[in-house]
Parts: structure tokens; sequence; C-alpha cells
């Protein structure tokens, strides 16, 4: 058997275990599982990696993220064994040049990492889809998202106040894990959309602004409802870096918009029209500098370069006339979402 | 008794290097790395100007990095390498561009150019910690006030009046010499 490296503590009880945990600095504020050696092994046997196995290099801080850190992490985190694969997909990822770490994870701007995850891996782990899509209740949504914060804070030094700059914070920060509801979607899954097949499963990390709710009852039209949605996004997130977007569709506003046809990219091609703004106003508010210039009334800037930078979800309640959408952080050129395929 | 594995990362990061300081700044080359934050350019190129104009310093050019969360990329830094013999990066007055600035310098310190780095205050545990990734708690940087990116024309000017001598001597001094001084 491989060693495992890690220094070691001896505490007396698991209850002191838990205290210990706090002392260290360890936990992000809840009490945490204790990291014991056979926890441990549990996590790295799930994903059939050696403990020195590297996940992921940081190159901003020359770190390297190991198995056995990810594993002792994962345990600390709550998470069941058979997580480990998602865990592991999602430390890739933001792993990769283009999420380019150090800017989202220590920028003011205080982003969270939400994680879509699709394909089969999403049911056999029941991560939640639907009801209370964002909200508590789910062991897989509340715990693989903490494992890549707690990894974050431990081993990459993501501390509030050092290298986590955040002004206000987030809630997603403790977790932002959500699934899409695939098996009640008329579109195909949005990992297909990122070059995967349906029957692969994958997670997409994303730095992004916590979901911004919308409320229409009245529309039956597809765009009818989606001016609502355009109207709430056109003023949102930084508004002016053009960076990704998430739009989620529950039950009753995917069936006003399927019904009438509407693919994914009907979807993104109406919200990307609507969300121009003048550069008259951006200038008034704030987010260029002054003077307003003439013509600045009809000049137009669109809030995304590109309709495929909206990314559009079925998830979320089968019944609630809402909707939801993220805006990813900053410019879009300062950290891309990437999409990693889950290794089963 | 119960045993638990550490979570942190445990191996500290490389020991970060200083170049050798030169005498003084005459007739040397200057490398201005602008992190794009708003104002930054405008403070940089005024201490540029006050290095050629009071410490005799040959010329100064000004690098542009792509984004302000990132450390310059590769071009910048054999540019900077090959035609500039001092270094100075700024401003960093956010989290992931103060801490980017301060790794500009620690980046072209190791490549043998003296640097300094200038972030303003409030962002000095951030850089500190910056530092202490890569193995080198004490590594000194330079501290302006915060805010920058509100200031007119003339409060550009004092801020570059006020910090271009110490820059100048950040880059003339030993920096372990400096890291004694420092409480």
């Amino acid at each position: 058997m491989t060693e495992l490296t890690a220094l070691r503590h001896r505490i007396e009880s698991e209850a002191d275990a838990i205290d210990f945990c706090f002392d260290q600095g360890w936990t992000d504020g809840l009490p945490v599982i204790p990291p014991t050696e056979g926890r441990v092994r549990a996590m790295l046997e799930a994903v059939k990696l050696k403990p020195d196995h590297q996940i992921g290099f940081i190159p901003e801080r020359r770190i390297s993220i190991t198995a056995e850190k990810v594993a002792i992490n994962a345990v600390l985190a709550g998470c069941k064994p058979e997580y480990m694969p998602v865990v592991v997909a999602a430390v890739e990822a933001i792993c990769e040049p283009e999420w380019a770490f150090h800017g989202p994870s220590t920028t003011t701007s205080g982003p969270a990492i939400l994680l879509i995850v699709n394909g089969p891996v999403a049911r056999k782990l029941n991560i939640n889809s639907k009801e209370s899509l964002f909200g508590p209740g789910w062991r897989a949504n509340l715990t693989i998202g903490r494992a890549l914060r707690m990894v974050m804070r431990n081993v990459c030094g993501t501390l509030p106040g050092t290298l986590d700059m955040s002004t206000l914070g987030n809630p997603g920060k403790l977790s932002y894990v959500i699934a899409e509801n695939e098996e009640e979607s008329a579109w195909a899954p949005f990992h297909v959309d990122r070059g995967f097949k349906a029957e692969q499963s994958a997670v997409t990390v994303m730095a992004a602004d916590g979901p911004c709710q919308i409320f229409n009852q009245l529309s039956d039209t597809p765009e009818q409802l989606l001016l609502t949605m355009a109207d709430n996004m056109r003023i949102s997130g930084g508004v002016v870096g053009q960076t990704y977007y998430v739009v989620v569709l529950p039950g009753e506003h995917h069936k006003v918009v399927t019904d009438a046809g509407w693919s994914k990219r009907d979807v993104q091609k109406f919200l990307f029209e609507h969300t121009y703004n003048n550069y008259a106003h951006l200038r008034r508010t704030g987010r260029f500098p002054m003077p307003i210039k003439p013509g600045d009334e009809y000049r137009m800037r669109p809030l995304v370069t590109s309709p495929e930078m909206i990314f559009v979800l079925a998830a979320g309640g089968k019944v609630g006339a809402f909707s939801a959408f993220i805006p990813g952080w900053a410019k879009a050129g300062w950290s891309r979402p990437v999409t990693k395929e889950i290794k089963q | 008794m119960i045993e638990l594995l550490n979570p942190t990362r445990e191996a500290a990061g490389a020991q970060a290097s200083y170049a050798p300081r030169p005498q003084s700044l005459k007739g040397l080359r200057i490398g201005l790395v602008d992190n794009t934050k708003f104002n930054s350019d405008g403070i940089l190129k005024r201490v540029g100007d006050i290095l050629v104009s009071k410490y005799g310093a040959a010329s100064h050019k000004i690098y542009r990095k792509r984004w302000p969360s990132v450390p310059a990329h590769e071009e910048i830094l054999q540019d900077i390498q090959e035609n500039c013999d001092v270094m100075v990066a700024g401003v960093g007055d956010c989290g992931s561009c103060s801490s980017g600035t301060v790794l500009d310098g620690i980046l072209l310190e190791m490549r043998n150019i003296p640097s300094a780095s200038i972030v303003t205050h409030l962002f000095i545990n951030t850089s500190k910690a910056m530092s202490k990734q890569w193995g080198d708690p004490q590594y000194p940087f330079l501290v302006m006030e915060h805010p920058i990116a509100n200031l007119s024309e003339e409060e550009l000017q004092k801020r570059a009046e006020h910090i271009a001598p110490k820059v100048a001597e950040l880059l003339l001094t030993d920096p372990n010499l400096f890291k004694e001084a420092r409480p």
C-alpha cells in the first residue's frame, strides 16, 4: 500500500478532533469530518489514484495539488467516497489555464464557483436538479462544492482577508453545485453543447455571482417571458465586462419556451438581442467614464459578445413562475468556464 | 486516540531569489509593468519620468499585462529581461491584481532584474500572502495610499513624486537589508 505522507496529528477523541480542526483554521466555519487514514484511503480507493498523483498545478503559486490532499479535504467536507470523481474533475478544471485560478479566487469582487454536473453520474449520486435547486437538502450538492472550496482554502491559501479579498463574499462559496434536469428537458444536455456525449458525465466550473431570480406568471409566449429575463439581465453583474451568463429555466418557464418550439439557440439569440445598453446610460451610471459624447444615446453595447456566452439550462422545480440568471465573473477573457469529464 | 491527516499545503514554495543591485540608476533602462488598472499607467509613467530626470536613468518603456489578475505573460518577462535593467510594477489596488503585481516582481527578480512592485495600503496582507506562497513572506514591496482610480492629474503627479525615491531605494538596495529594516 502506498504511504500517505501528510503530517499526522494525534487527538484524544473524535469530538476533540472536530474542535482541533476549527482551531487549526481548516474549516469554512461549519464542523468537519475528522480526516482519519481509513476515511482518506476510502476516498483514494474510489478514484483509484495514488496519493502522490498530481491532480492539478497552479503556476501563479507553484502549488501542486495531490490526490492525497484532495482526498483529505473531501473527507473534511463530508463527501461520500463515490463523490470523489466529481471533486477530482472539479479540481482539474480550476487548475486549467483557461479558468486562471488566481483571479477569480483572490478578487475583491467575490465570485463563487458554480459547478454544473451533467450525465449519468448526476442521477447516480443524487445531485439535485429540481425543487430548491440552489437550496440545501442534498448531501452531494452541499459537500462536493464544499470539498472544492476546502482544497482552495487549505491547499491553495484562499483565505478571507489574504488571498481571498472578496469585499462582500458570497453564500455560494460554501457550495454551489447543481445538476441539469436532463430527464425532463426538451433539449440536449448542457455538456453536449460543451462537446461531450450525452452518456458521458461532466462537470463545468464557472466563476459566478449568485443566482438572480425573475418572476413572470402572466406570459404564455417565449418572447414576452424572455423579455422579463432580458430586462433583469441588462444591468447585472459587472455590466460592461461582457462575461458569461447562465440562464436556468425551471418547469413552467421551460414549458412555455419549448412548447413554442424554441431551441436553446433561439433563447440565446433572443436574450443576446434584447440586452444591449446604450453608452450614455453606461456613462451616466458610472460604468464608463464621463462625459457623455454626441451619439452615445444611440450607440449600443451588447451585454455579451456572442449568444453562445449565455448558457441555457433546464433545471429547478416543476412548479412556480420563476427562472434565474447567473452573471459570470468580471470579463470573459479573465476566467473562462471549463468542462471536464468525470471519470468513473 | 485518533490520528488526523493534515489537509494543508506542507511543502513551502520555492525560495524567491533576488537580482544583484546596481550602484546607481544612471544610464539604466527601466521597464514599467502596467497591470491595466485605472490610473496605473499614469502613475508608472510619471515615476519613470522622475527616474530619468532626477536619477539619470536612460529611458523607460511601459508594458501592458493582458489583464490585472495574472502575472505578466512570458513575452513581457522575456522582453524586459533582454531590454531593461530594472523594473517597476504596479499599481495593485485590488485582491487579485495586488498579489499579481507582487508576483511580477518575484518573477523578474528570479530572472535577475531588480524589481519594485507597488500596491495600495489596503492590500498589504494579500501581497504578503502571495510572497509567502513563494516561500518568501518578507519579500519587500512598496505601498501607496488607497485608492488610485479616482485621482486627478495633479494628485497622480504627487503620488509619483512621493513614491519615486522609495522605488529608487528598493532598486538600489540589497532586498535582504530592506527586510531587516522592516518590522
